[in-house]
């Protein structure tokens, strides 16, 4: 019981923590206020118990499919939001900046929802039993530290960077996280039978399995699947391709805009 | 930019493959149990499973063989859709409680 | 980054749980495994003993074999007749016949079953554990040597965080040294163990205290000089304005008009010595008991007749009071503060000086019925070579503005405190002193 809500718990976490340690190390190396990051992970959490609490209604929405949906809406949110985020920092604008900050806002408010509401459910769900209680709360604690200790450190590793490549390196893991929400909103609409499920391309669960803490770690990370379609590979190169699109399209108007 | 991706995304969206009704599959939670704990369908089918939680806690249905996640709130159902798969077994287990709601789903060609 | 020490313990923390917990969760998996292993043997074993104990070939239903309610056994027949069973045990059969480990559902609960085929009578002995006891029994075992890691990170957590503190004391101990420095203490930092890290931080500073103190000392002995050597020339000036007059006779305006520009200048050249003599640190602290109240009608007395030029009445009120001090300082300072409500109070004024002792210490105050000052004002006219224009009044009075520099100087020197308010008149300043400490005679 324990190890599962260690891994469980922290699967959960660490993606939200990626996604604010990324904001947090942003606001540090632009200097800007960071106390909005703490009002946007409490919304969340708000938003995360309320999800949770209205989710036998909303899992019954669409035939029965309205879990699924929401889930690709929220995913789909966070990779719109972590876009246009990337298109606001590529184009130079000054900073502290209010759109900049609300889109920050936005996309933690949905992570910490979505990861939040999935906890919440998982520990209301020993409310009768004490006994297991103690080694999923004993777990679900465990399970949070590391993956807050993992956002520290991505935090601190980030800020030690010049902030010159301190951005950078935030565009890269914004790109990255932004693949594996997409990549999670196809496997939802699979899921939901709104995309068709084809076969496997690969099957690489023998290098890195999905079971093994590894491949719970890439999963949270970069949606890692040791068996995925090609609707998946599609959609996740695509849109990584497109925030790379965005970054370049928004430094080269930059550029246009400064030689005119 | 924006708008032709989401132009990309609405054909995306659209069911390839909604000729049939698939055949509908119940499987039962009850005390963090599945029932049956192994459940036999057709090889190359879309089936539809219909989970049913009769416990008072949730439960997530998760396979990490059949690519599935969903969470089940207690005393409800849920619809998963599965397939078409090659034969072979794909266990799946309930995270909220994995140590005694574990199945697999077996499947077989349909002439066998 | 806000603060070392925060950002020292969270980082250590980090590290701390991710590098603790991810072996301490690694070992939790394979002590789990091992404890299945263990389990699954004791399985085995229990079949066999059946299987030894058990020779009795006939079927008996009634189940009168009582097992404990996580474990129950069947036995079969080679033709999959129920022989006997516990009696926890169900009717059928719940797995196939071949020898191995199933993992089914009975009863509301998931089992852990063996099937093991006996050699001896060609039969099937099926022995089942409930998994769920069965992990938490292995659980158990583990959580033990997990849970004080908990209590060992939040130790860990306490003692990071006071071992950090302790760490940077010399840090904080530099910077509080600093920050309790009086603006005009150039004295170098004293730290008697230093720390290898911050020893060429303290020398730096110490070398930045000389320098400024040495560029300090050559402006103030500069002044100093100049006022000095000025003297001379402007007494000289004096003495033949003073011989010119006397040859060439004194009628004009011109003589009277260069006679005050001459005298004005010797004043502001004797204020700026004083202000030299009178700075904290020329003046080493020589204290003597002094009484203040005597001094006072001394100052008084000297310089009456500035008051009786121009008919103010000038009131002392107070018992005799000692204090520690400076006398020459302290004289200085009464003769500016009489001379300056003197300047101020109108023509047949009211000067009132009182000297007592407080719970506190000793209290001089000096009120007038002048003009006044602004209470906006209070803070600048302390300011060298600063002086309060009133726009109402075309008075204008002799003064180089140092006067109450000087006054300050003299209250920096005596620990003591100076505060300005309106006069008890109506009108005009009250200068209010307090010396921390006297003695009452």
């Amino acid at each position: 019981m324990l190890l599962n809500s260690v891994i469980l718990v922290l699967r959960e976490v660490l993606e939200a923590a990626m996604v604010v340690s990324l904001f947090m190390a942003f606001t540090t190396v632009s200097q800007q206020s960071r106390y909005f990051l703490l009002k946007a992970i409490l919304l969340g959490l708000v938003a995360g118990a309320t999800y949770a609490y209205f989710l036998p209604e909303i899992s019954n929405w669409l035939e029965g499919i309205g879990q699924e949906i929401t889930n690709t809406i929220i995913h789909l949110g966070i990779y719109l939001f972590l876009t246009g985020f990337l298109w606001l920092i590529s184009s130079n604008i000054l900073l502290p900046n209010r759109l900049v900050k609300a889109v920050m806002m936005a996309a933690i408010i949905l992570a910490i929802s979505r990861e939040s509401a999935e906890i919440m459910l998982y520990i209301s769900g020993f409310r009768s039993d004490h006994f297991l209680m103690r080694s999923v709360l004993s777990g679900s604690l465990i399970g949070l530290a590391i993956g807050v200790s993992c956002g520290i450190f991505l935090y601190h590793l980030m800020i030690a960077l010049k902030p010159a490549a301190a951005t950078k390196f935030i565009c890269v893991l914004v790109v990255i996280v932004g693949g594996s929400m997409m990549s999670q909103a196809t496997q939802f609409l699979i899921q939901a039978d709104w995309l068709p499920s084809t076969e496997p391309v690969w099957d690489s669960s023998h290098i890195i399995s999905e079971h093994s803490l590894p491949g719970q770690l890439l999963y949270a990370l970069m949606a890692y699947e040791a068996t995925p379609t090609w609707s998946q590979i599609v959609v996740y190169l695509t849109s990584l391709a497109l925030m790379i699109l965005v970054i370049a399209s928004a430094r080269f108007l930059q550029d246009q805009s400064k030689y005119d | 930019m924006m708008k032709y991706f989401f132009i990309c995304m609405a054909i995306m969206l659209i069911p390839l493959n909604s000729y049939a009704a698939p055949p509908v599959f119940e499987i039962l939670i009850k005390d963090h149990l599945f029932y049956p704990d192994e459940l036999v369908i057709p090889a190359n089918t879309k089936v539809k499973l219909l989970v049913k939680n009769q416990d008072a806690t949730p439960e997530e249905f998760e396979s990490y063989e059949l690519n599935r996640e969903k969470v089940i709130p207690g005393n409800t159902q849920a619809i998963i859709f599965v397939g078409p798969l090659p034969p072979g077994i794909y266990p799946f287990f309930g995270e909220f409680f994995p140590k005694t709601a574990q199945g697999k789903i077996i499947v077989k060609e349909s002439g066998k | 980054m806000k603060s070392i020490r925060l950002y020292l313990l969270l980082i250590l923390v980090a590290t701390l749980i991710l590098v603790m917990f991810v072996s301490l969760l690694k070992g939790y998996q394979s002590s789990i495994e091992t404890a299945q292993g263990l389990f699954d043997e004791r399985l085995i074993n229990t079949a066999e003993l059946i299987a030894s104990a058990h020779v009795d070939q006939t079927t008996s239903d009634s189940a009168q074999r009582p097992t404990s309610d996580y474990l129950f056994f069947q036995i079969w027949d080679a033709n999959g007749q129920l022989l006997t069973r516990s009696d926890t045990a169900p009717h059928i059969a719940l797995s196939r016949f071949e020898k191995g480990f199933y993992d089914v559902n009975f009863n509301g609960f998931r089992w852990h079953n063996y099937v093991y085929p006996d050699p001896q009578f060609q039969r099937w002995i099926v022995v089942g554990e409930r998994s769920d006891v069965r992990s938490s029994m292995a659980e158990d075992i583990v959580l033990a040597t997990i849970f004080p890691a908990f209590f060992g990170i939040v130790i860990a957590a306490i003692l990071i965080w006071w071992l950090i503190g302790t760490g940077l004391k010399p840090l904080k101990n530099l910077s509080r040294q600093l920050a309790s420095k009086q603006a005009d203490d150039l004295r170098p930092i004293e730290m008697a163990p230093l720390p290898s890290e911050m020893s060429q931080l303290v020398k730096i500073i110490n070398q930045l205290f000389w320098r400024l103190d040495q560029s300090f000392q050559r402006e103030q002995r500069f002044a100093a000089d100049a006022a000095h050597e000025l003297r001379t020339p402007i007494s000289a000036l004096q003495i033949h304005l003073h011989n010119l007059r006397q040859t060439y006779g004194d009628n004009t305006e011109d003589w009277q008009l260069m006679q005050a520009a001459v005298d004005r200048m010797g004043h502001l050249v004797n204020q700026i010595l004083m202000l030299y003599r009178t700075a904290p640190e020329q003046i080493a602290a020589k204290d003597e008991s002094i009484d203040l109240y005597k001094l006072t009608s001394d100052v008084i007395a000297r310089d009456y007749q500035q008051f009786d030029k121009r008919q103010q009445h000038i009131e002392l009120i107070g018992d005799s009071v000692i204090i520690q001090g400076h006398m020459f300082a302290l004289e200085t300072l009464l003769q500016n503060l009489l001379n300056n409500a003197s300047k101020y109070a109108p023509t047949n004024g009211h000067i009132v000086i009182h000297v007592h002792q407080t719970e506190k210490g000793v209290r001089l105050t000096v009120e007038d019925d002048g003009p006044g000052i602004p209470p906006d004002q209070y803070e600048r006219i302390f300011d060298r070579f600063y002086r309060y224009q009133n726009e109402n009044s075309d008075l204008q009075l002799p003064g180089c503005g140092l006067g109450l520099a000087i006054v300050r100087h003299i209250i920096d020197m005596h620990h003591a405190d100076i505060k300005l308010t309106q006069s008890t008149f109506g009108s005009g300043l009250k200068v209010v002193i307090d010396f921390p400490v006297a003695f009452n005679t």
